[in-house]
This record gives C-alpha cells, structure tokens and sequence, in this order.
C-alpha cells in the first residue's frame, strides 16, 4: 500500500471514529439530565407530561447514542485494520 | 645545378607531399563519426578494425539483411568493460556469417576462459541457457559487450546489486510460474534486517554490505535448496553461513532468521506476528486520539474558543479566597442567556471541577457577539498579565528533574533520527538521515549510545524518586499517580472540544496528558530498552532467549518507538510548546519556573493549595 493510499485510509476511518466519539459523548455528555427532578404534587398544578416516562425517552436516546458511536468508533479501526491487513 | 632541375625537384617532394596528405585526410576522415567518406579497414580483423564499421551509423553492409543498428555499439561501453583489451573475434568467431551468438554458446564462449565457473553453473539449477546465461548477471544491458569489473557499482553482480538482479527474475510471475517458484522473495528481502541494511548502505561507502542472495545460495553454483549440496538445506548449514557474519550464531539464531518468510509471520513467530498487529492497533488509535486533541484543541486556539472556555469568571478576579474559590467557574459571559446553571455538579462528570454553582451548560452561541466576548476577555487577559503579581516566577521543577527531561530529550531526538529511518528505510528521507550521521555503521553505534543513555536517565530516575522519598523523606510524589478525576478531566475536554461545554477542566500539578506523557515512558522503556538490548546482541539473545526472540524484539522496539514518536511530536510538543500561552517555547522544563498568571491557568488546582499553605493568600488560585 503506497503512503498517500495509506494515509488517505487512516484519515477516512478516523473520521468515522471522530464521528462515532461525538456522538458517544453526546450520548454520554446528557447523563445528568436523566435525573431531573419531578413536577411539584400540588392539587392546583397544571397537568405535565410525566417526567418518568420524559426521563425514560432520554435514557433511551442517550444509550442509542452511546451504542451507536462506540460501534463507529469501533468501526472506524477495525475498517483501517481490515484494510491494511485484509 | 640548373634552375630548372631544382624546380622539377620541388615539384616532386610537393607531390609526394600531396599524396601522403591526402591518405592521411582520407584516413582521418573515415574514423570521425558521421564522416562522409570511408575508407574500410578490411586489412586486419582486430578490435580497432571492427570499430571502424561497427561505430559507424552510415555504413551499409552487403552482408546481412538485419538493420545496421543492431550492428551498432557505444565505443565507450566496450571502453569500459573488463574485458575491453578482449579482441572481437575471441567471441564472434561466426564474424564471417554475420550470426548473432546465441544463448547456448554464450556459456560455452564464456568458459573458455572461465572454466571453473563454467564448470560450476553446470551443475547448478541455472545450468539450462533458456533459465539464465552468464550475461543475465554480468552485463547490465546483456549485450555481453558492457561486463563491468565485479566490483565496480554498476555491475549487476556487485554486492549491493545482487539482490535486484536475481529478483530481476525471481520476481518475475511469469517467469517463475513454469518453475512453480515464489515471486515474494525479493520483496520479503527487502523487508528483512539485511534488506534494510542493503538499502541504506550507499554504494560509495566503504560500509560492509550485508548478506545477499548469493551470500547464502552461492552464484554460479546455486542448487536447489532442498539438495542437500545447498547450504540453506539445512538449518545447521545456514547457521555456519551466519557465523560468517555473527561470530557464535546458533541454529536458533539462522531459524528465526530465515529471510525468504515475512519477518512477523505467523509461521515464524505467532508471538512477533499479532504482536505487529497489536502495535498497528494502539499506534492508529493513539494517534488518532492525538490527532483529535491536536484537532480540536487547535480549532479553538485559531478561533479565540480556547479563551472563553478558561480563566475565572469576573467575579473571580482578584477575590474570592484560596481553596474552593480558585478552582475557578467559567465567566459570566460563558453563560448563554437562557441557560440554567444546573445545581447538581453529579449531573456532569465534570462539572465538579469547576465551581460547584456555577457549572455551566451547553455554550451554542456565536458569531459578533461571541467574538466581542473573546476579545473583551483576551484584553482582560492581556491587563491581567500586568499586575504586579502576575509576573512572580513560581518553581515547578527542581534541577535533577529538568537535567533528567533534558538528557532525556536529547537521547530521544538522536534516537528518533537514527532509529526510524531503519524501520523506513525506503523513504528518500531515511537515507538522508543517515549520511547526516556519517552512515548507516555510525547510525548505529551513535543509535545504541543515545539508547543506553536514555536507560541510564530512567534509572537515574527511579533512583531519584527512591532517594528523595526514602533519604531526604520528600512526600511521595503522588501526584503524578492517575486517579478518577484524570479521566473526568479526560470527558470534560471532550465535551468541550465537541462542543458540549465550555468550561475546561482545572488541573493539579499534572493534567491528564502530563500523566499520559510520564507513565508510557514507564510502559515503553521496559519494553523498547530490553527489545534493544536484543538487537543489540542478537546471537546472545538467541542463546538465551526462546527461539523468535529476536523477531518479537524487532518488532516490540520498532513498534513501540514509532508510537512514542508519534505522540511526542504530535500531541506533547503541541499542547506544550505551540499552545499561544508559550509560543514558541514553554520555557518551565528549562528555566524550572513558569510565571504566576500562566501557573494560574495550567495548574489552578495547585497553585491554590499552594497559596494556602503559604498562609491563604487572596485570589491566590485565579489571578488575584
């Protein structure tokens, strides 16, 4: 494999791992919004939408986010590895 | 005598005169290239009289029917050849024909002479004409009329040449395709120690060239090497042939270095063969993380971002007590209206590191607005440095420690320069690299003392911190012991660098890198100092040493140092010497101090406990 096609390779899949990082520590970066605090109970209290299932949504997202950028991070190098070596 | 017979007299001597001039010109001008008129020597069949004709592009021959040119050669060539004082017709003895000689009396032309050798390749694999004459390996345009001596650079038979002639062939697909042969071997040669040597050997030094083809194969005699007449037929054989060379060699030395298999293959040594592959792995994913850091770090700087995710915030300036107060919040301006500070520091990894009320969510802002901001803070920066405080020079590191760092640089910059471009050696670069150390031997010698030096420093090292806690009862320095915080600083950068966040995480006496940078030289010495000290004695080693030890060495050592190169001189000179805060050269490794303000804004965390201890200096840990 030639220096420019190496290095061409290297730059593309690290891209892919940049990208999968960013969305990692979106994902992650939310944590504390997982834990916000629920809606006073007050009899006069206007009706919200249920926190929990706010709280829940969030988790859901942040996990996939997280799921989904460790997989490109991961991606990222074993396509550089693969392209090296396969 | 009369006046008339003296004149009939020199009519005479003016016509001989004449005459002889007239032979000469003509004789002069049939030997000058593109001459007009020839006079052909047809009196004598000897070198020069072959000349005559044989240099001449615009002389017609009746004789054959081929094209003049193919009659044609360089005088100088033959001028050059060894066998130049060789009259023509000791070879074209079928001259009268005007026949091409052809392959199969070319051997036997040869032997006439060279008897031995002819004797030799007959017994050989080469003994066929159709696989290879003498002139395959002996004259570079296998004409037979260009044989430079052997050892002259240009023959392809010279040392440093052997190698590409046989490959010449031997990497040949469709050659080799009929004798069922590998086309890899040239290739994997090149890839081997010796290969590497052979490359960076230039061909007028009087350096040692390394092990060749030949060196183990034999030239004229090269049998295959399953014969037992072959001296690679055997791994005891080949080791004899190494002792050549490597006084000592055992047949555990000539087995892993058997040079026709990938150095790291899997078949020679599992060990070396995902050891490379695991080296590929961290190298690319350590550059790539510096390269992020390099990346996005410099984004910032070039857009005054880096500005507005540091510093105290105003409040902060010149108030505020030591301790708490100094691990300062980001600045009001950090603040994007609308945003909330979130009361709860767990919510962020990070977000403890700054002020506990004052951690500041996601910074979306931009444009006039958040550029006005940036200057108005890089003035207020500039104003800071003014004070009178601001230019109190505080000890970071004490002599033994900058004397360490600098034997330590030193070595690693003459090790970096004579190591890689062994490990590279068919970049342009690499062999200028080595005639700037005075060639590849002196490369070498000077390669090993800078590594004992380097191991010299580390021990050094160690010894220091063992007598300095242990004798002089200094605290342990714990500081540099990584601990949960360092990889919450680690995510806080990330998030600022992907814009999640403003604020910077606020460091101790070492950041996160400063640690990286100090526990991979804990990781890396061991392994690139011992894998040297292998390469260095490679026959001990093998000896000692299970079998692919010298294999697993090359590759620990070459790896391992390419590593420790690239994040050197991409992640650790950047953060150090090209951030704007030192620019071009952080002088605290040399001079020992680092001025207040810029202590304050690299280490708050310490400068904080240390203006504590000295008594709770005010503000002492922003810039106050």
């Amino acid at each position: 494999m030639s220096l420019p096609i190496f290095l061409s390779a290297f730059l593309g899949c690290w891209l892919i791992a940049v990208a999968g990082g960013y969305l990692a520590v979106l994902g992650l970066s939310n944590v504390g919004g997982h834990r916000f605090a629920s809606s006073p109970i007050h009899p006069h209290a206007v009706r919200r939408p249920d926190p929990l299932l706010h709280r829940g949504l969030l988790v859901v997202w942040d996990g996939i986010l997280l799921l989904l950028g460790g997989l490109l991070m991961v991606m990222g190098m074993v396509l550089f590895y693969l392209l090296v070596y396969g | 005598m009369s006046g008339w017979k003296l004149a009939k007299q020199l009519l005479l001597v003016l016509l001989v005169a004449l005459v002889l001039a007239g032979i000469g010109m003509l004789v002069h001008v049939s030997r000058a290239p593109g001459g007009q008129l020839r006079v052909k020597a047809t009196f004598v069949i000897d070198t020069s009289g072959c000349l005559s004709c044989h240099t001449d592009p615009l002389y017609k021959p009746e004789m054959s029917s081929r094209p003049w040119e193919e009659f044609l050669f360089d005088e100088e060539m033959l001028a050059s050849s060894t066998h130049a004082s060789i009259d023509c017709t000791r070879c074209h003895l079928t001259f009268a024909t005007g026949q091409r000689i052809n392959e199969q009396a070319v051997q036997k032309l040869c032997g006439q002479c060279h008897s031995r050798e002819l004797e030799l390749q007959e017994a050989s694999v080469h003994a066929d004409p159709r696989v290879a004459t003498c002139l395959d390996c002996h004259s570079p345009g296998a004409t037979g009329h260009d044989i430079p001596p052997i050892l002259a650079t240009e023959s392809p038979a010279f040392p440093r040449n052997v190698a590409g002639t046989c490959g010449g062939c031997h990497a040949d697909e469709k050659l080799m395709a009929g004798y069922g042969l590998e086309t890899d071997v040239h290739e994997m040669y090149l890839d081997s120690p010796h290969g590497t040597v052979l490359e960076l050997v230039g061909s007028d030094t009087d350096e040692p060239y390394p092990a060749t083809c030949a060196s183990c194969h034999g030239s004229h005699d090269v049998v295959k090497v399953d014969d037992p007449a072959s001296p690679v037929s055997s791994t005891a054989s080949l080791a004899g042939l190494c002792a050549d060379c490597h006084p000592g060699a055992t047949e555990s030395f000539a087995s892993t270095l058997a040079l026709h298999k990938e150095f790291a293959s899997e078949e020679l040594s599992p060990v070396a063969h995902y050891g490379e592959r695991f080296f590929f792995v961290l190298t690319a994913s350590v550059v790539g993380l510096g390269m992020l850091m390099v990346s996005m770090e410099g984004i910032g700087w070039l857009t005054g971002r880096a500005y507005r995710g540091r510093g105290p915030g105003k409040e902060d300036r010149g108030g505020g007590g030591p301790g708490e107060g100094d691990i300062r919040g980001p600045s009001r301006g950090d603040v994007a209206a609308g945003d909330e500070p979130d009361d709860d520091p767990g919510d962020n990894p990070g977000s403890h590191l700054a002020t506990a009320d004052s951690a500041v969510d996601v910074q979306t802002d931009g444009g006039p607005a958040a550029f006005a901001a940036t200057q108005a803070l890089v003035a207020e920066d500039a104003a800071f440095s003014q004070r009178p405080d601001a230019a109190e020079e505080i000890a970071r590191f004490d002599g033994q420690q900058r004397i360490q760092h600098l034997v330590m640089m030193v070595s690693l910059i003459v090790l970096a320069t004579t190591g890689l471009p062994q490990k590279f050696p068919d970049w342009p670069v690499s062999l200028w690299f080595i005639n700037f150390w005075g060639g590849l031997d002196s490369a070498r010698s000077i390669h090993r003392f800078a590594g004992l030096v380097l191991i010299t420093d580390c021990l050094y090292h160690l010894a220091y911190v063992a007598y300095s806690t242990v004798v002089v009862r200094k605290p342990l320095p714990i500081a540099m012991i990584p601990t949960p915080k360092d990889i919450a600083d680690f995510f806080q950068d990330l998030q600022y660098w992907f814009g999640r966040t403003m604020v910077r995480p606020r460091f101790g006496r070492f950041s996160y890198r400063e640690k990286f940078d100090y526990w991979a030289i804990f990781w890396g010495m061991p392994l690139i100092g011992i894998s040297g000290l292998v390469l260095m004695f490679p026959v001990l080693a093998s000896k000692l040493l299970p079998g692919d030890a010298v294999p697993v060495a090359l590759v620990a050592h070459s790896d391992e140092a390419l590593l420790a190169v690239c994040w050197i001189f991409i992640v650790h000179l950047f953060f150090v010497h090209l951030n704007p805060r030192f620019f071009p050269l952080n002088r605290a490794m040399f001079s020992g101090k680092m001025p207040r303000h810029l202590y304050a804004e690299e280490h708050p965390l310490e400068l904080a406990a240390m203006d504590a201890r000295r008594g709770g200096r005010t503000g002492s840990g922003g810039r106050g």
